[in-house]
């Protein structure tokens, strides 16, 4: 059990996943069929044992509100944990201005009045399963004022584009801060999320805002990196950064090979999210299915081969799907070959007959739209 | 309370006997039904999309889990200020500890329960069986009658007809007589268990019931050929769906094969009457490379390397590359090994069917309850 206060806080321009970002703020986004992005740091702080939690969200909250509810799905006691939602209300002259800094400054009130002391700032975006207990454990054992958790990669040329990356001196405190631009294959990637002193935290959060209205909480921390004793914490499990449509399709596409999925969904760690009552999966007489993720409340009666399918997606009998990530409720009708595609929700694809787009690049159909 | 001024009570208290090991440590309406379900859930869920805001249920064999599954009211969005789900098991009083002696009885020992919500009408369900139905119809229906009760009713054949307590009635649908389980039926109309009747009538029949020692204290034998015999207003209520009541081992196999025929006319997978049951943290299912699905219903958490052909698997339950599972009704969290071969056969709960193990019935013979492990 950890006594700190959870904030999620919301991505920075570097997150664009475009299409799917369109509709909704980047926590809301569906993953795996059945999940939504906030439901892993959602389900890390839960099952971590932190009851009070803060959410921000940058624009379009409808979504994330509606999905979080009062927090029931994700263990948040009724009376003694507490669940916040946080939008921007002020009139900003520029998104520019729309920074994490700005919102906790302007919700000061709710961050300084929670009983904590402790604040562990985390982002949605990145998709991985973490006992924060166990990072709390290093924080308090190596007296930092700040532990960030990282993973290094090998990847870093094709993946993780935009993320902050670490240096570190003999030590192990954390010496520099820059964006990985892919040059490099090797890179600590951080994680984004940050135990300190709530005290701190602040301080930091109006410094920043003295120093620039431009600047996130990334930019002070690497302008404080020599003041202050940042400490690392290495993540050794999975981690997907949904920070574009194709990093989003190649995440989903990976994780329907079970032997991969088992890493980061495992029965002594769920992953919380909001029932919706759907049914089980009915397979008609003409189905073909395998390597694919299928939710409930699905109809499938066509082929589905290595791909995602969401809550209550219909598959016609005749009808291919290949490396394609179907969101709920949407149809695929008779004879539709679809490879490589991201159909949003509800959507019907019903009169072009082929779509084909690469790992890449993949096709993007619109929400709602018949095509 | 209010809404449309009535309470329901379900009658869960029954073992279930013929559903063998099933039913040995939970009871009937707990056991597990479609994939996803338990069968209490279709009861409770018809309340929740009724507008039913209060329902009590009749507890009574084995329990515990019954109980605690259906006291997390907001499973079924009955979790209103006024409204509710309320467990009543037999309990202790001033006239000492009473087991429910009948159906009427669990009903009259729990006078005080409804009184506090003085509802004008109670409807009186059983806890097993599969069915969608709207109450508010049935209700619509019992006042434009004026009725004093009204009876949910089946239209079954002639030959099925001497299974059931049969109602028969004149032009109107007015009941003048009702026969349990009659040799030479005179009608077709079955009973189904379900009753709405005026609860001040109703309590007042109770009252009079529990005093009499010659009474079983069952709605069937005694509280409806008395108010018959009273000349009170009974008028039959024509329900045309899907129904059934799962007592049997072979008739469980048989209503989850039912579903997966293409009009099976329960409607499952039809959103505007949902049926709701407990949330469970599984992943997706996952079909793997070896994987070949058809013709079945599939639940979360299941991970599938093997063959599954006309058959329904319920949650978390794996299937291991080779297998074979055709005709079959697999209940969460079993296990069937690699190259193992499941033909006709009702596997339980937690069960681990062994690499290579061949478990099969042929067409015409009952249907094995496979529960434990081989």
């Amino acid at each position: 059990m950890i006594k700190a206060l959870g904030i999620i806080k919301f991505e920075d321009a570097t997150v664009d996943v475009s299409g799917l970002g369109e509709y909704r703020p980047i926590p809301s986004l569906t993953f795996l069929g059945r999940y939504r992005l906030i439901d892993f740091m959602m389900s890390n702080l839960t099952n971590s044992g932190v009851s009070h939690i803060q959410v921000y969200v940058k624009n379009k909250p409808r979504s994330v509100y509606e999905h979080l509810g009062s927090g029931r799905s994700f263990n948040i006691n009724s009376k003694h944990g507490k669940l916040r939602v946080h939008h921007g209300e002020e009139i900003l002259q520029s998104e520019a201005y729309n920074t994490d800094i700005r919102a906790f400054i302007a919700n000061r009130q709710f961050i300084e009045e929670a009983k904590q002391e402790d604040v562990i700032l985390a982002s949605s975006y990145m998709v991985y399963a973490i006992d924060l207990n166990k990072v709390m454990q290093q924080h308090r054992k190596s007296n930092a004022d700040i532990t960030v958790v990282y993973k290094s990669v090998k990847n870093a040329n094709e993946s993780f584009l935009g993320c902050d990356t670490f240096r570190f001196n003999k030590n192990k405190r954390i010496s520099g801060m820059s964006r990985n631009l892919g040059k490099y294959k090797a890179r600590n990637i951080s994680l984004e999320t940050y135990i300190m002193k709530k005290d701190l935290f602040m301080k930091l959060c109006d410094q920043g805002f003295k120093t620039s209205s431009l600047y996130w909480f990334s930019n002070i921390l690497k302008d404080e990196l020599n003041n202050l004793n940042v400490i690392g914490y290495p993540h050794r499990g999975l981690v997907y950064p949904i920070n574009s449509l194709s990093e989003y399709h190649k995440a989903n596409l990976e994780l329907t090979d079970y032997n991969v999925s088992k890493e980061l969904f495992k029965a002594s760690w769920p992953i919380l999210t909001r029932t919706s009552d759907s049914p089980p999966v009915l397979y008609g007489n003409a189905a073909l299915v395998s390597n694919s993720v299928i939710a409930n409340g699905c109809a499938v009666d066509g082929t589905v081969i290595n791909s995602v399918l969401g809550r209550g997606a219909i598959i016609e009998k005749g009808s291919v799907v290949i490396n394609s990530n179907i969101l709920p409720g949407a149809r695929i009708c008779k004879g539709i070959h679809l490879e490589h595609v991201i159909v949003d929700k509800n959507a019907v694809v019903e009169k072009v007959n082929e779509l084909k787009g690469t790992l890449d690049s993949p096709v993007y159909v619109k929400r709602r739209d018949r095509i | 309370m209010k809404k449309n001024n009535m309470l329901a009570m379900i009658l869960a208290g029954g073992r279930g006997s013929r559903l063998q090991e099933l039913t040995t440590k939970v009871a009937k309406p707990a056991v597990f039904f479609g994939g996803k379900y338990r069968i209490i859930d279709f009861p409770l869920s018809n309340c929740a999309n009724s507008g039913i805001q209060v329902v009590g249920v009749l507890t009574q064999y084995e329990s515990v889990l019954l109980n605690s599954y259906v006291a997390q009211d907001e499973k079924w969005g009955l979790d209103a200020k006024n409204s509710g789900v309320f467990v009543l098991p037999p309990r202790e009083k001033s006239e000492g500890f009473g087991l429910y002696r009948g159906t009427a009885d669990a009903i009259s020992q729990n006078i005080d329960f409804i009184d506090q919500y003085d509802p004008e009408y109670v409807l009186i369900l059983s806890g097993d069986h599969i069915y969608k139905m709207n109450y508010s119809k049935m209700l619509e229906y019992h006042q434009q009658n004026e009725a004093d009760v009204t009876i949910a009713v089946l239209e079954v054949t002639r030959k099925e007809a001497s299974r059931f307590g049969i109602m028969n009635t004149d032009e109107q649908d007015r009941i003048y007589e009702f026969e349990e389980k009659p040799k030479h039926p005179k009608s077709n109309l079955a009973s189904m268990g379900i009753y709405i009747f005026n609860w001040k009538l109703l309590r007042r029949i109770l009252v009079a019931d529990a005093k009499d020692d010659k009474s079983d204290h069952d709605f069937g034998k005694n509280i409806i050929p008395t108010m018959l015999q009273d000349g009170k207003r009974l008028f039959a209520w024509r329900f045309k769906g899907y129904w059934k009541d799962v007592g049997t081992i072979d008739s469980l196999w048989e209503s989850n094969m039912d579903l997966l025929k293409d009009k099976n006319g329960l409607g499952l997978m039809d959103s505007d009457w949902r049926i709701y049951t407990e949330d469970v943290a599984a992943f997706p299912q996952v079909i793997q490379e070896n994987g070949f699905v058809r013709s079945s219903i599939i639940n979360q958490g299941c991970v599938i390397d093997g063959h599954v052909e006309n058959s329904v698997l319920f949650t978390n339950v794996i299937v291991k590359k080779g297998a074979v599972i055709k005709n079959s009704v697999i209940m969460p969290n079993s296990v069937i090994g690699e190259d193992a071969k499941v033909d006709r056969v009702l596997v339980g709960p937690e069960v681990h069917i062994s690499a290579k193990a061949v478990v099969k019935s042929k067409k015409g013979q009952e249907i094995p309850l496979i529960h434990k492990d081989i």
